[in-house]
């Protein structure tokens, strides 16, 4: 029990949270505007509505022109508010938890129309618990376990969906998926014309979907790697997104934007760039990294051995 | 072992200054045992609901639906569909027009979601009209449409050839 608290809680740099915040908002109105401009879509085709189970459970109205304007023009400011002010760590709780509730809303709205994404899960998550954490600075030289946990939620988000896929795949492809013509589908339907050039290579993408099948069963394995090798893993799942990217023209933005804040130590960048500690006494000095307190087991990246044990809870 | 490797990003302590030890910052903020417990909790609960989902759940239970992005198997010597809409334009002919959101409100994989819905009210493919005439005033209004699969043929994971079947048609 101790070592999944320790797993679970393990304090976190607040200004990882800060970043991700910054990031998370500002994707918003890059999805809704430009990456998946769907609303509008919607808006001229309501008849076409199928409403999801949590739809109808909810008693969600169904969506007008009006209703999807009107989630789409609030969550948009709100989003640029929040990343505007994510840098001081104000209004964060309230504003975070007005754009979660949102956010799923028009989700909820854009998938009731016959097609659900499934790069969208770390992403909502993200949402989820950003506002649990209080505060974070982007210049701060703190740490907490409300961090740590959000970023784990985050992460195991991520995880999940590449090894519960592996399940889906089994479930409704049989095992057979594997050896089926699956990937030669998504080329023919959709290829670019790099991924063209593979249709003359079936067995290429045929093997692709062993190795895509490993991948994603192997994946938890990410959770409970450290420093480089947790780079290394992030880098190689990174690098698959972008060649699916090349073949077929699909891209998990905010998945990759989960995958990338929320195991990668990005308070690196605040730090590169600004030193946190630049005025302290320890004389901190422009880029410099500075060692944050605290900053410990989750993903104590760089960090020897022996100092990660030794921050292990100066507090109790 | 993971992490014997060479600290990255950590440049040597500047001669000035006492070395900055893991601790000089303010102390990690705890959470109570209840906040504990509470996060937890809802880890759990959320773990579980996406496990259930993926095993006996299907896209519409999103948030909690299986993650089946290419899920099914197409046997190597089997069909691929694609819907493809044709367009009846004022002079008569039929034309093959894109099947997107930008053009008749919903795209194509929304569209493949609802065949049954679309072959049961081919009224319905009237709405994709309807909406081509809000989201493209400009062009030539459409007096009719139809929605086709079109089945490619593999052997041997290789294309040879090409079906096509009506699904649905509406005429103005």
């Amino acid at each position: 029990m101790a070592a999944l608290a320790r797993w679970f809680f393990g304090p976190v740099p607040l200004t990882r949270v800060a970043v991700f915040r910054i990031a998370a908002y500002l994707f918003i109105p890059l999805d809704l505007l430009v990456l998946r401009p769907l609303g509008s879509h919607h808006a001229s085709a309501t008849a076409l509505y199928k409403p999801l189970i949590v739809a109808d459970l909810l008693h969600l109205p169904r969506p007008t022109p009006e209703l999807i304007a009107v989630v789409t023009w609030t969550l948009i400011p709100l989003a640029l508010a929040a990343a505007a002010l994510a840098p001081t760590g104000r209004w964060q709780r309230l504003l975070g938890a007005a754009i979660f509730l949102l956010y799923v809303e028009q989700l909820i709205i854009s998938f009731s129309f016959g097609k659900v994404d499934h790069d969208r899960i770390a992403y909502v998550v993200a949402l989820a618990v950003l506002p649990t954490v209080a505060g974070a600075r982007l210049r701060e030289r703190g740490s907490a376990e409300s961090a740590g946990w959000a970023l784990r939620c985050v992460q195991i988000a991520v995880v999940a969906t590449y090894f519960l896929s592996a399940f889906a795949k089994l479930r409704f492809g049989g095992v057979e998926w594997v050896n089926s013509a699956t990937l030669v589908r998504a080329v023919m339907r959709r290829g670019t014309g790099f991924g063209r050039l593979l249709l003359d290579y079936p067995w290429l993408l045929h093997w692709s979907q062993w190795g895509i099948m490993l991948m994603e069963l192997g994946s938890p394995v990410v959770l409970f790697l450290r420093g480089r090798w947790q780079r290394v893993a992030v880098g190689a799942l990174a690098g698959f997104h972008v060649v699916v990217y090349a073949t077929i023209s699909i891209m998990f933005w905010p998945h990759v934007l989960c995958l990338l804040l929320a195991f990668l130590p990005t308070e690196r960048l605040v730090s590169a760039a600004a030193p946190v500690g630049g005025q302290d006494a320890h004389g901190g000095a422009a880029g410099e990294a500075v060692p944050v307190a605290g900053y410990q087991p989750v993903d104590a990246v760089g960090q020897p051995a022996e100092g990660r044990d030794a921050q292990d809870g100066p507090q109790g | 072992m993971i992490t014997s490797g060479a600290p990255p990003a950590q440049p040597p302590v500047p001669p000035s200054g006492p070395l900055p030890g893991p601790l000089s910052g303010p102390p990690p903020a705890r959470l109570s045992g209840r906040a504990r417990s509470v996060r937890l909790a809802a880890t759990g609960l959320c773990v579980a609901l996406l496990v259930v989902g993926t095993f006996w759940g299907d896209d519409d239970a999103f948030p909690f639906g299986p993650f089946r992005m290419y899920s099914t198997s197409t046997p190597p010597n089997g069909n691929i569909h694609v819907m493809v809409l044709e367009a009846r334009l004022p002079d008569g002919n039929w034309r093959e027009v894109p099947l997107e959101s930008v053009v008749v409100g919903v795209n194509r994989a929304e569209v493949e979601g609802q065949v049954p819905r679309f072959q049961s009210q081919p009224a319905l493919v009237g709405r994709l009209v309807e909406a081509h005439d809000r989201l493209r005033p400009n062009e030539p209004r459409w007096t009719g449409a139809r929605l086709i699969m079109r089945y490619l043929k593999l052997r041997d994971r290789r294309f040879v050839g090409t079906e096509e079947k009506v699904v649905a048609e509406w005429l103005r």
